[in-house]
């Protein structure tokens, strides 16, 4: 594949304030901040797709990843709901991104989970 | 690998997530000069160094900036005129300086005398956020990014985060921060070794026999 054609696949973790919002609808609010931002072209440019609904996968070019960055950093409500989107992992393959995901979701309910349990104190589970 | 550092974060702020999110080290702002507040124990994270910050606004006197220099790693002004920032700029006893949206206070002479002292320019980009990123604002960042470039002034981006839901991932908020700077990879820095170089000043100047820059007590 030539270098201009490669992909990047950003796995998406999302914090909202209640609820849950539907993948789809947080892509469609990165995209739009992609078009908010950096216009139609740079839309364009970055190729921006959805790859993967659970876990949230978008796919664009591996030159415009910062353009999508900066979208999802200046995000901060889906569908009316509050929340709070963040680049968990950014890989070369989809299969990469997959595996990442599933790792990082185990890892920060773990560590979610330890800082819980420490604070309410031992003997709390 | 980057050690990336946010330099304003408020209490409410779950250290945790921001573990989580990619910050090797946050300093927790305060705006009390109250001692016992100002060094309330935070519960440790892994993997994570918390900093304590006193954010003052308007024009603090060298006295009281003197004090918080020496309880507080971080010490930020806010200067509400051209004037205060002046002064806070002249003291070199600041470590940054935080201009307000409005009034704007920056100008040459500002960021000529911040230059000779070592005060460093922080950008706050949760108004940022906030507001949606405005092509007004955006420009007005510019403008301060190159007007501190030009004279020779450190800049730091900070999230200036007050609740979970405005906290970002650094390289995120490196990619947002690029509007401003035009080069990633100076938002990146701007991030990460800058605030790092600021954060261990700090931790020297807490350290003990510290007299002044470049001068401490070995033997006693």
């Amino acid at each position: 594949m030539k270098a201009e054609g490669r992909r990047r696949y950003l796995v998406l973790c999302v914090h909202p304030e209640a609820g849950r919002p539907e993948p789809r609808q947080v892509f469609e609010e990165v995209r739009r901040w992609v078009g908010r931002l950096h216009g139609e072209q740079g839309l364009s440019l970055s190729s921006l797709a959805l790859a993967s609904e659970d876990p949230l996968i978008v796919r664009c070019s591996s030159r415009y990843v910062d353009m999508v960055r900066a979208a999802v950093a200046a995000l901060r409500e889906v569908g009316g709901l509050a929340c709070m989107v963040h680049v968990a992992k950014a890989s070369g393959t989809l299969k990469r991104a997959m595996r990442a995901a599933s790792a990082s979701r185990r890892g920060a309910e773990a560590k979610l989970e330890g800082v819980v349990a420490s604070r309410l104190g031992p003997g709390s589970r | 690998m980057r050690r990336f550092v946010d330099l304003h974060v408020s209490a409410g702020v779950d250290l945790a997530l921001l573990r989580h999110l990619g910050w090797r080290a946050v300093a927790l702002a305060s705006t009390t000069s109250r001692r016992a507040e100002l060094l309330r124990p935070v519960e440790p994270v892994e993997g994570l160094y918390v900093a304590r910050r006193l954010n003052l606004i308007g024009a603090p006197s060298r006295r009281l900036l003197l004090k918080a220099g020496r309880l507080v790693e971080v010490v930020a002004v806010k200067p509400m005129s051209v004037e205060q920032a002046r002064v806070a700029a002249e003291s070199g006893v600041a470590d940054l300086l935080s201009p307000p949206v409005e009034p704007s206070c920056l100008n040459e002479g500002v960021a000529s005398l911040m230059a000779s002292t070592g005060v460093a320019l922080e950008l706050n980009l949760s108004p940022l956020i906030r507001e949606g990123c405005p092509s007004k604002l955006l420009s007005q960042y510019r403008g301060w990014y190159r007007l501190a470039k030009s004279a020779g002034v450190e800049v730091v981006f900070s999230s200036g985060a007050s609740t979970p839901l405005e906290a970002r991932s650094p390289r995120d908020l490196a990619s947002l921060a690029s509007l401003i700077t035009l080069s990633v990879e100076e938002a990146r820095e701007a991030l990460s070794n800058t605030p790092w170089r600021i954060l261990e000043r700090g931790q020297r100047r807490l350290s003990e026999g510290y007299v002044m820059p470049g001068v401490r007590v070995v033997e006693g």
